[in-house]
């Protein structure tokens, strides 16, 4: 019987007994250590939040704030009769799925390679961590070498093979799918880490027991390891998704959103919208919308992550 | 390039304090700091300050810089709070919008006598909104095309020297073929390299409107594509509608396309260097190049007049300096502005990075632009030279149009591209 | 069915000693219950996953039935094991994890469907088919883990500590339900375990490991009355053998403390003189009047155990424990006079620990 099976069985609790001068003295021992922390939470987070919620109804601009004036829905609805949000959420979306679809297979493999004993594990581990932890301007510098559509390396390996130079981040059928790739390729290292997590904590004996049932390794990978790691997988594709969806750099630092609105991620949209195009308004409904979209994913994913079984 | 301006301001922003120098006179009134807010290494200059400060013993200053690739954002965070820099060095397009944001203090009533005649009609024109005046200007500049002479005269091109020889679009286009080495797309010297300016990247307004707005003519009827194409942007900063989707327009921008895909001879992204690395015959740059070249002449090198289609035209403009509305020492800032801007201390800004004055009275003190090759820079300026289209929309209309001509130069549809940057623009322009 | 042969069976580990097997050979008859017994770090586990095929031997040979199985798979070997934590699937329901073997060996459907249930009947679960092994208690959990085992029909049972996770009250019904199940099936089967009573209680024959040697096999009786060594000897048994410091001389056994038991002269013979350690079951005692008594001493302590009682006691610098009628047991402080037949006890030699 497991401790939850006893609890459920105890008899009713009794009423509550009530509380004494020294259990009110240590909550308010609790609250005064908690205190410094839920202000500064209050005050960086949860106010600016609500800053921004108001600003979504409000026709606004950073360089002349005095002057902002409430608008309705305006701004919600510029985001139906304009292209540019139906555009962008398309695009970040889109890069999202390819990062996904890219990471999460690969940094599975890569995990398993890390948990079997097979060599040159440390070598691999320091490869596919360093992106992780390199800054992304050095990562989006040195990309932006690789994929020069002229003289860069990728495209003097196609050329080798006698292959037409690709013009990557200058093409708007390319560009995205570069910054994609290049995503992945910076984050594979961090998914490796989680799923390497979710395999050392799946019992060794398990897959003992589904090889003497007669699986062989693949058949253990297929019907033991990968439904054992539903959950871990399901954090990863919603880590990924959710940092996909904020992803900020790639834009910023390798094709300013373009060519052709092609790789205007969502955050970098509103970036554009509030600092350069001085409708900071609009960027706050456009944020608001981001914030939904990505509340929205989280509780889809505590409710999937909801526990049916465990080990 | 935009990585390391970036990774510059990542490291923080240098807040230099200056103190009053070398002073002669003591300070007998109340003591005023002034902040100013520029980019790195820009003016106004420690000389002149200190020249300045002889005269206002009381004012000191504090001194903090930001990368020109963060200037207009951190203008816009900072201009609109309630403890703003004093002195703002900002990009001189942006004066309107400035303006309009009521950021600026108009400084009409502190401009000296004779400062209507000896000002450049292009300076005046950009920092002008609704009948003020709101900043004084310093240095000017605009960009004409140097050339590598040892590359055009292997080639046997002989670029022209004067501005009413100069090439027409199809003839550069020509020398950039002949003189280019290599296969097309990926040559090893380029025929026409790549801008220094932001990520190297082709399509800034400064730098690439000027194809199509050479393809316009002035003097047309106002109501002509001919005339809006060459405008870019009515003149009274109304409406962009009909001006940058013009056939004059398209016609200019398949020209430009081709420079970048079909002919293949300009790259479409950033070689840091590759003019003074000897890897492009023709380049195309401001008066701090030739500064530069002169100084440490790397290569042997000319220049020629910015080819045009039509109507010749340049871009002038350059970072300028401005006091800020809401400062708490609004009339000594405005002094100094306008200060650091006449006469003897204009003339200390200038001379430091090798730039044009905005006062005509000045050119006579540079010899160096009274003969070729840098005398192509002053004639260009003072025959060819336009102001961006001066709105308060013009930051907005910046990115809009530099976005849609750098997809235009990597391939794309000019008449979608034009059709999309009147409409974003017409969004920006409705609040 | 199946027997199980082990020829020469090796294994080592780089930098470790523990675990480590030395030339192992153990053959296990047709329908053998096999108990492995040992201390922890013995080796019996891995003797056990090296019959499974989850270990590779690095010397000798395993043979099941007539074919030589080192180097294959698990599921080449006509085997089927039962884990210490069970081991189940969680996300599979009881009946898919008991079929999960014969799904993979592509079984028919129909026959599946009938063999899941005959184990089920068997095992008491048939209630529980639709559950996941979150919704089942620890017992339930082992059943399952056995049924899985069963419905293979495998050649032989492997049992690593299958009982150890599970409450003693558990425990003992449990192990009456493996030893029934066993000669039902009489399957062969080697059931690896720390825990003496459980060796005792099922096993045909019981093989006691120490550092990787086999120390002594033979039934859990024979094992029991004469261990070869002084280990077995104080490894089988609860309470644990006494053990007492001894001489022989002039053919009496010194136990100290004043205390001589005499020994029948031709087993005094060969050891006179040597010394000796002397193992006394604590049920070997009995009560005797002070005159005969061997050993004289004081109740430390009474264990009163209802059907039993233990007695606790030194001698000669030894903690001692008698196993007593509970109605003849003196209380805690009172003087204590016990005999002891020569026939019960055990003798090793104090150096090499092996029975003499």
């Amino acid at each position: 019987m497991t401790a939850i099976d006893r609890q459920m069985d105890a008899p009713r609790a009794a009423p509550r007994p009530a509380r004494n001068a020294r259990q009110r003295k240590d909550t308010r021992t609790a609250f005064a250590f908690l205190a410094p922390f839920l202000i500064l939470l209050l005050v960086f987070q949860y106010v600016p939040l609500a800053m921004m919620a108001k600003n979504a109804f409000m026709d606004y601009s950073l360089l002349n704030p005095d002057a902002a004036k409430f608008v309705g829905m305006l701004n919600f609805e510029d985001m139906f009769y304009f292209d540019d949000a139906r555009e962008s959420l398309a695009a970040t979306f889109l890069f999202a799925l390819i990062v996904v679809l890219i990471v999460i297979p690969l940094g599975f493999v890569l995990a398993l390679f890390l948990n079997s004993t097979l060599p040159a594990r440390a070598l691999v581990r320091t490869i596919i961590m360093l992106p992780v932890v390199t800054s992304a301007v050095v990562v989006a510098t040195m990309w932006n070498f690789l994929l020069d559509p002229s003289n860069g390396l990728i495209n003097g390996v196609i050329a080798l093979f006698g292959l037409p130079r690709q013009p990557f981040l200058t093409s708007p059928n390319q560009a995205l799918i570069m910054i994609s790739v290049m995503t992945a390729w910076q984050q594979v290292g961090f998914a490796t880490i989680l799923f390497l997590g979710g395999l050392q904590g799946v019992p060794k004996e398990l897959s003992e027991a589904a090889r003497i049932d007669g699986a062989t390794r693949w058949q253990v990978l297929w019907n033991i390891t990968v439904p054992l790691l539903s959950r871990t997988t399901l954090f990863v594709v919603v880590i990924m998704t959710v940092f996909s969806l904020q992803a900020f750099a790639p834009a910023f630092l390798m094709t300013d959103g373009g060519p052709n609105s092609s790789t205007n991620l969502i955050v970098y949209h509103i970036y554009k919208m509030a600092f350069v195009m001085q409708n900071a308004g609009y960027a706050s409904a456009l944020s608001l919308v981001l914030l939904l979209i990505v509340l929205g994913i989280s509780l889809l994913q505590m409710w999937l992550l909801r526990a049916k079984w465990n080990y | 390039m935009k990585h390391v301006l970036f990774a510059a301001l990542a490291g923080g922003t240098a807040l230099t304090a200056l103190p009053a120098l070398a002073q002669q006179s003591e300070c007998t009134a109340e003591p005023v700091t002034l902040r100013i807010l520029r980019t790195p290494g820009n003016y106004p200059y420690p000389a002149a300050i200190e020249a300045w400060q002889q005269e206002h013993p009381c004012v000191s200053f504090e001194i903090n810089e930001v990368p020109f690739a963060q200037l207009g954002d951190t203008i816009a965070v900072q201009a609109a709070s309630d403890d703003p820099p004093d002195i703002l060095v900002y990009d001189g397009p942006n004066t309107q919008s400035y303006a309009k944001a009521g950021i600026l203090l108009p400084v009409t009533d502190y401009l000296p006598e004779g400062w209507d005649d000896d000002i450049l009609p292009a300076t005046k024109a950009e920092h002008s909104y609704e009948g003020e005046v709101y900043s004084p200007g310093i240095e000017q500049t605009t960009v004409a095309m140097y050339y590598n002479k040892a590359l055009t005269d292997a080639a046997g091109v002989t670029p022209p020297q004067t501005l009413d020889e100069a090439w027409t679009w199809p003839e550069a286009l020509e020398a950039f073929k002949a003189c280019q080495q290599g296969e097309a797309g990926a040559p090893s010297v380029w025929g026409l390299g790549p801008t220094r300016f932001g990520n190297g990247q082709p399509g800034l307004v400064y730098q690439d409107l000027i194809y199509q707005r050479s393809n316009g003519d002035p003097e047309a009827d106002p109501e002509s594509t001919a005339y809006k194409t060459f405008w870019a942007m009515a003149p009274d900063g109304s409406t962009v509608e009909g001006y940058l989707d013009t056939p004059e327009a398209i016609e200019a921008l398949t020209f430009y396309r081709a420079l970048f895909n079909e002919e293949g001879v300009a790259p479409k992204v950033g070689i840091p260097n590759a003019f003074f690395d000897g890897k492009a015959c023709f380049y195309i740059d401001t008066p701090a190049a030739g500064s530069a070249l002169l100084k440490d002449p790397v290569i042997e090198w000319g220049i020629t007049p910015m080819p045009y289609f039509k109507s010749p035209v340049v871009h002038t403009g350059s970072t300028t300096i401005g006091v800020t509305a809401r400062s708490n020492n609004p009339e000594i800032a405005a002094q100094f502005a306008v200060d650091m801007s006449w006469g003897e201390l204009a003339y200390m800004n200038v001379s430091q990075r090798g730039n044009l004055p905005t006062l005509k009275s000045l050119f006579d003190r540079f010899p160096i632009y009274q003969d070729y090759p840098m005398k192509v820079f002053v004639d260009q300026l003072e025959e060819w030279g336009q102001p961006r289209p001066p709105s308060p929309y013009f930051a907005q209309y910046d990115r809009v149009v530099t976005d849609a001509l750098r997809s235009v130069a990597f391939g794309g549809d000019p008449e979608e591209a034009m059709q999309n940057a009147e409409r974003e623009v017409a969004r920006a322009m409705r609040r | 069915m199946a027997q199980v042969r082990l020829v020469d069976l090796g294994k080592t580990y780089d930098g470790a000693s523990a675990n480590t097997i030395k030339g192992l050979d153990l053959e296990v008859a047709d329908g053998e219950f096999l108990v492995l017994v040992g201390p922890s770090g013995c080796g019996k586990s891995t003797t056990l996953r090296m019959i499974a095929g989850l270990e590779e031997p690095t010397a000798g040979e395993i043979w099941i039935s007539d074919r030589r199985v080192d180097g294959l798979e698990p599921r080449e070997r006509d085997i089927a094991m039962v884990f210490q934590n069970y081991a189940l699937y969680p996300h599979m329901t009881v009946a898919q994890n008991m079929s999960f073997g014969l799904r993979l060996a592509k079984v028919p459907k129909a026959e599946i469907r009938q063999r899941v249930e005959t184990a089920a009947e068997t095992l008491g679960l048939r209630d529980y088919l639709n559950r996941h092994p979150k919704a089942l208690s620890g017992g339930q959990r082992q059943r399952v883990a056995m049924g899985r085992a069963i419905v293979r029909e495998p050649g032989v049972f492997l049992f690593d500590e299958p009982l150890s996770n599970l409450d003693a009250q558990l425990r003992g019904q449990m192990r009456t339900e493996i030893r029934r199940l066993h000669d039902r099936l009489s399957a062969t089967t080697v059931y690896v375990t720390h825990d003496q009573v459980e060796a005792m209680t099922l096993a045909d024959r019981v093989v006691v490991l120490k550092d990787g040697r086999i120390e002594q096999q033979g039934s859990p009786q024979e094992l029991y009355d004469r261990p070869a060594t002084r280990f077995v000897a104080g490894f089988l048994g609860s309470p644990q053998m006494n053990m007492l410091s001894g001489e022989v001389r002039q053919g009496a056994l010194d136990l100290g403390g004043g205390s001589q038991l005499a020994l029948s002269a031709d087993r005094a013979a060969p050891l006179e003189g040597r010394k000796l350690d002397v193992g006394i079951r604590p049920e070997a005692f009995r009560l005797a009047a002070p005159e005969v008594a061997v050993i004289h001493g004081r109740a430390e302590m009474v264990e009163l155990l209802g059907a039993t009682s233990l007695v606790h006691f030194v001698h000669a610098g030894q903690a001692c424990t008698a196993l007593l009628e509970p109605s003849e047991a003196p209380r805690a402080g009172q003087p204590l006079h016990l005999g002891l037949s020569p026939d019960r006890i055990s003798l090793f030699d104090a150096d090499s620990g092996r029975a003499v």
